[in-house]
């Protein structure tokens, strides 16, 4: 597991609380605006929508392209650490 | 710890000296494990209860405390088991209910006996029996019983729609008429009718048939009338209220009046020659009053002429009414200025002509006095039968079609679209704004290439042979090398000179018990899906797979039966809980006897097959067949190609026979 990022392993040492959506994995300044625009401004939001798509990673990456176009790299990122997150901490 | 054994102890003394209702009504209050042997004692309280006096009492106790987890392999420190008590002392009805629940009758004790020769060295005769038939399904040495020992009885016959089924029951005095006739007349007879006018379509011929007598072999509980329509659901309606037929006695009596008259057209040329076509004006008159009696009082005004030798015409004079009532009962229906068929179905609405689709039930009595068992039988039939309506006097009649395959820009609303879903084998999660887009194209992609993602939902992985077959339909394009193989498997049974296992009787066949929450009457929509489609529902529904006996073709469900007319839905047997679980779903357990009239030997040979190529782990059973004869020399692949092809060939089976749902009689259908 040593090809997570730094940000990765940050996001899933700790439980979520008030992070803001930019400090998920794979979602960097630009992806965390487009979300914010969307409405989707803390993590936890992010993470309503992961769950709310029954954690389904074929499903999430494509509300991640639609939402924010973020590429498939982005999106997987994005949702292996909410995936680790819960794992963690749900 | 200490405080469970008190509680147990307690419980153990009600067992013992109280009666059934302070047993419920302690399991009902207190939580305990019962599942402990207790100490001193030596025994589980399971055991009490299936050895205590009265046999009533005893009877009753070991039901509850199956019903509350109660394990019928729970050994003491003999290594006995209730199963062993019940042998013992010759409880049959309690061992029913133990190996029901998943006892095993076969384990030994400490001293190396099983239930089987406690049976044997107590003389429980009866026990021994029924172990005999319990064993003998699972593993058979015994010799074939040839004398058929059930019956099967047409029960009813069932028309349905979209919107309303009508039921029609045998009349008592004509049974012994129609049972002689058996099913399949009805069922050829059906089947050439329904041809004729799907052929014959809108093209009425000048020709008719009438039917005069009202006091012909169907009739319902009442004597009276003939027919029982439920409306199956609401449909939307423009203009007149809908006709509001339930089997429900007192919704008529606040009905309001309602009459609608009807003039059919139509020839049944395919019906035999002793019955003469005349040119007729058939005026039925549906009435439904405020009498309190069941439904309308359906009067026919006809005058007709049958012409026959006696025999022959009373059954088809029988299905004639059927296919009459069958357009009375739409006629009422027709008023309705709205009308939806189903596409699915494989019939579309024709511009031209109104028709109504109308699937074909019927439902069989299987009885089995010996064991005591009852099921029904529920036959579907292939082709619906397409039931003309009269046209040109409704100008502002519009039919919808519901097409299961919408086109993509169609907007689903969120229900449909969570439906249609399910249908391809994938459960979403919440359909919100958010998330619609989303599985809009996940449906989308699903229906550009529905074969990998079922194949994926399902989380089964199957041998690479039937993976293959599942991917693509090449391998149909060679069967030689399948069709060698099964021919040579065949001709190895054929060698008289040979003495095989179970004797060379041909009485056997192998069943595929399939679940009809997969298939969705499967047989229906088969010519209307690719093959691909229909082969991998097949696939997916299969959880069973056996070897049968033609005097008892059901035997395989009485396992299931005893938990279930105790009420009892949980086994610990994979197959028996499969069972239970569809039977409470209101459905009937579908099965596929194929390979009809073989010797045990090459049955168990090709159930062994079968399973091989769908692989233990998918399937409810319990272990691996065996090979017999040259089978046994077969290359693990070639064994997996020969159960491919059986499969393939018992689809096709299906698809021809139609679907056959058992249920017990007390589970209502729909």
């Amino acid at each position: 597991m040593s090809s997570t990022s730094q940000k990765h392993r940050n996001f899933v040492a700790e439980p979520m609380g008030e992070k803001p959506v930019t400090d998920l994995a794979g979602v960097g300044e630009v992806l965390g605006k487009r979300l914010e625009t969307a409405g989707f401004d803390k993590a936890y939001v992010v993470l309503g929508q992961f769950l709310v798509l029954k954690k389904d990673k074929e499903l999430f990456q494509e509300w991640m392209k639609e939402t924010c176009s973020a590429n498939s790299k982005q999106s997987a990122d994005c949702y292996q650490c909410l995936k680790d997150w819960c794992d963690e901490f749900l | 710890m200490d405080t469970t054994f008190k509680e147990l102890f307690k419980l153990y003394d009600i067992i013992q000296n109280d009666d059934t209702r302070s047993v419920e009504r302690f399991l009902n209050t207190q939580k305990v494990n019962i599942n402990l042997v207790l100490p001193c004692k030596g025994i589980g309280v399971l055991h009490l209860a299936v050895g205590i006096d009265p046999l009533e009492k005893s009877r009753n106790c070991t039901e509850l405390l199956l019903k509350h987890g109660g394990d019928p392999n729970l050994s003491n420190d003999d290594g006995i088991t209730p199963v062993h008590i019940a042998a013992i002392w010759g409880r049959v009805d309690n061992l029913k209910l133990l190996i029901g629940c998943g006892g095993d009758p076969s384990r030994r004790d400490l001293d190396g006996i099983s239930a089987f020769d406690y049976a044997v060295r107590e003389q429980q005769w009866d026990v021994y029996d029924y172990l005999h038939n319990v064993i003998d399904e699972s593993d058979s040495t015994d010799a074939i019983e040839t004398e058929c020992a059930y019956n099967l009885n047409i029960a009813r016959v069932l028309v349905t729609t979209d919107q309303m089924v009508a039921e029609y029951e045998p009349l008592q005095d004509n049974q012994a008429h129609i049972i002689s006739r058996k099913s399949d007349t009805i069922r050829d007879w059906l089947d050439r009718n329904s041809l004729v006018i799907n052929k014959l379509y809108p093209t009425i011929h000048g020709d008719t048939y009438l039917i005069e007598d009202e006091s012909v072999p169907w009739t319902d509980e009442t004597n009276t009338t003939f027919m029982t329509c439920c409306s199956k659901r609401e449909v939307e309606i423009t203009g007149v209220h809908p006709l509001e037929l339930t089997s429900d006695k007192s919704k008529f009596s606040n009905e309001s009046k309602q009459r609608a008259s009807v003039y059919e057209n139509f020839s049944l040329p395919g019906s035999p020659s002793c019955i003469t076509h005349r040119n007729y004006n058939n005026k039925t008159s549906l009435r439904k009053g405020n009498s309190k009696e069941l439904i309308a009082t359906n009067q026919l005004t006809l005058d007709s002429h049958i012409t026959d030798d006696d025999s022959q015409s009373d059954l088809d004079k029988a299905m004639m009414m059927v296919q009459n009532r069958t357009n009375e009962w739409l006629c009422g229906d027709r008023n309705r200025n709205t009308r939806r068929s189903s596409a699915s179905s494989g019939v579309s609405s024709t511009p031209s002509g109104n028709i109504v689709l109308a699937n074909v039930h019927e439902e069989y009595k299987y009885e089995d006095p010996d064991e005591d068992v009852v099921l029904i039988e529920r036959r579907l039939q292939v082709s619906s039968i397409v039931l003309p309506v009269d046209e040109g006097s409704d100008a502002d009649q519009t039919v919808h079609s519901i097409a299961s395959s919408l086109p993509f820009s169609v907007s689903y609303d969120n229900e449909a679209l969570r439906s249609e879903l399910i249908r391809l084998g994938v459960t979403p999660g919440p359909i919100q704004n958010t998330t619609r887009t989303l599985y809009l194209k996940k449906l989308h992609a699903l229906k550009a290439n529905p074969i990998i993602a079922e194949h994926q939902e399902t989380g089964k992985t199957y041998s690479v042979e039937l993976t293959k077959s599942l991917r693509n339909d090449n391998w149909l394009q060679n069967l030689s090398p399948y069709i060698n193989i099964q021919t040579k498997v065949q001709s190895d049974f054929e060698n008289p000179k040979k003495i095989w296992r179970e004797g060379n009787a041909k009485t056997s066949f192998t069943y595929l018990l399939l679940d009809p929450r997969i298939t969705g009457n499967l047989p229906a929509r088969a010519n209307s899906q690719t093959h691909q489609v229909s082969w991998t529902t097949f696939i997916n529904s299969i959880f069973y797979i056996g070897k049968g006996k033609r005097s008892r073709p059901y035997a395989h469900l009485y396992q299931a039966l005893t938990p279930w007319k105790h009420n009892i839905r949980k086994s610990s047997k994979q197959k028996v809980q499969h069972i239970l679980d569809i039977w409470s779903d209101g459905l009937g357990v579908i099965c596929l006897h194929v390979f009809q009239n073989i010797i045990p030997a090459e049955a168990y040979t090709y159930e062994a097959a079968m399973i091989d190529v769908i692989g233990l782990n998918n399937l409810k059973n319990e272990k691996i067949g065996n090979y017999y004869g040259v089978a046994e020399q077969l290359t693990r692949k070639e064994r997996r190609m020969l159960g491919l092809y059986l499969l393939y060939k018992a689809l096709n089976i299906y698809i021809n026979e139609g679907e056959r749902q058992l249920r017990p009689d007390n589970v209502k259908g729909d």
